[in-house]
């Protein structure tokens, strides 16, 4: 009797120790649309296989390995999340910092970026898809849909160098959302970052992000950042985007991402 | 007087087939034109219109709080140092003065070349590399964001290589390495960067 005890005992405590040490691993949000092709003509084929199957991936796939090198460096992680990872970026130690903010924020954004995206032919992509409680917060903060897509445009086409233009939730309920943009795979989630340039909004959660790296259009568009932002808002699904405000208004940041 | 572009050295397909006609005409034509028509129109009229091009970058970069101007001024400089570091059947190896600071500063050209592409390869996002020598003839290589020029530390680049993704995405797509490789082995005008060297330990 106290044998099979011990063992009961012995594997409970082998299984505690391998749960202290499980790895966390991020994975690829899957693309909520048929294929590469699904976005034609607004965004080509070719864009979106390397856009998503090798940056995308690649960020994720250089993430998870920091992640393994740090638990097993025996660091106990302070969020098994991607997006708990991000938030508390500042917090990391050198080298997971840099890691995290660079790779896990390449993994977030485009997360983001891609399930908020639809075919040009869905219903999804019209104005008609606001939710009425997305709308209401755009009439606060913006007062019109046309304003909010002519300020983001006009952020995302500022942008010098690589970066993202993003429509955030502030928490304010007085003025709910409001237009930032970030360099690299930062983002407004990271807060101020030591060494950066204050953004503007820091903290907010973002629901609407517009990758302004070169590699999301020069394939199609060369240098000609304008054109591409045209057709980003004839994929741009306002569907996902109002779901990703009511999941930013009931704290479900994660959903956005996965 | 507005600035105007000097000419490319060569001609768009000169450097076919390690950087293409199509890439020298958007990061010519379209990218290093623009820059200098935005600087063009944000400087009329001001004093910067009677500096010299460095000049205007040192100015503009206004001792670390760059004015709008420096983006547009430094990718001017930055470019043009760029063209004129390639040549068509570049690459090889650097000889004399030049190749006995390489071997000194790093022990050998195979070495240099590898911190040179490491630099490039960890400047995450846009950016440039860079072969920086001193007086004395010591070199080291350095990296920088976006627009930022080793000119604004005070220091003399001799050798550029762009690695914001509009240097290589139509070529070679994410492959920033392969490129690097290709500047490295195919493109490097190493004559310019010994007459750069010569006139820094000058």
């Amino acid at each position: 009797m106290a044998f099979q005890q011990s063992i009961k005992i012995l594997c409970c405590v082998l299984l505690a120790a391998s749960a202290a040490h499980a790895q966390v691993q991020v994975k690829q949000a899957a693309l909520p649309y048929a294929g590469f092709k699904a976005l034609e003509p607004r965004i080509d084929a070719r864009t979106m296989e390397l856009h998503y199957g090798t940056h995308y991936a690649g960020y994720v796939k250089n993430l998870n390995a920091g992640l393994t090198d740090a638990t097993a460096s025996g660091l106990k992680l302070p969020a098994t999340d991607l997006t708990g990872l991000i938030r508390s970026v500042k917090s990391l130690p050198a080298p997971l910092n840099t890691t995290v903010r660079n790779q896990g924020g390449g993994a977030w954004n485009h997360g983001l970026y891609f399930k908020h995206l639809a075919p040009p032919a869905s219903p999804s992509v019209q104005a008609a898809a606001i939710s009425p409680q997305l709308k209401a917060a755009i009439t606060l903060s913006f007062r019109t849909v046309e304003n909010v897509t002519a300020e983001l445009t006009a952020a995302a086409g500022k942008v010098f160098g690589s970066g993202w233009a993003w429509l955030c939730y502030t928490g304010n309920s007085g003025v709910p959302l409001a237009i930032t943009t970030t360099p690299n795979q930062d983002n407004p989630l990271m807060g101020n970052l030591p060494g950066a340039p204050a953004v503007k909004h820091a903290g907010c959660t973002p629901i609407l992000g517009i990758d302004v790296w070169e590699h999301a259009y020069y394939l199609k568009h060369g240098p000609k950042r304008p054109e591409y932002l045209a057709d980003f808002w004839k994929v741009l699904s306002w569907q996902a985007v109002s779901a990703n405000y009511a999941a930013a208004l009931a704290g479900n940041v994660a959903a956005m991402v996965a | 007087m507005p600035f105007t572009l000097p000419p490319l050295p060569y001609a768009m397909d000169a450097l076919e087939p390690h950087m293409s006609k199509r890439t020298l005409e958007f990061h010519y034509g379209k990218h290093h034109q623009a820059y200098l028509d935005n600087m063009n129109k944000q400087i009329a009229g001001s004093e910067l219109e009677a500096k010299t091009l460095e000049g205007v970058v040192l100015s503009s970069w206004n001792n670390g709080s760059p004015t709008p101007v420096f983006n547009n001024a430094a990718q001017v400089w930055n470019h043009t140092f760029f063209w004129e570091n390639m040549k068509p059947n570049g690459g090889g190896a650097p000889s004399g003065k030049l190749a006995d600071a390489i071997n000194a500063s790093f022990g050998s050209l195979d070495e240099f070349k590898a911190q040179f592409k490491n630099a490039g390869a960890t400047q995450f996002g846009s950016g440039w590399a860079w072969l920086v020598a001193d007086k004395a003839g010591k070199l080291t290589v350095e990296k920088t964001p976006n627009a930022v020029t080793p000119l604004v530390e005070g220091k003399t680049p001799i050798l550029t290589m762009d690695v914001w993704e509009h240097a290589y995405y139509l070529d070679v797509q994410n492959r920033r390495p392969d490129y690097m490789n290709t500047f490295v082995e195919k493109l490097i005008d190493w004559e310019a960067v010994a007459k750069r060297f010569e006139v820094a330990t000058a």
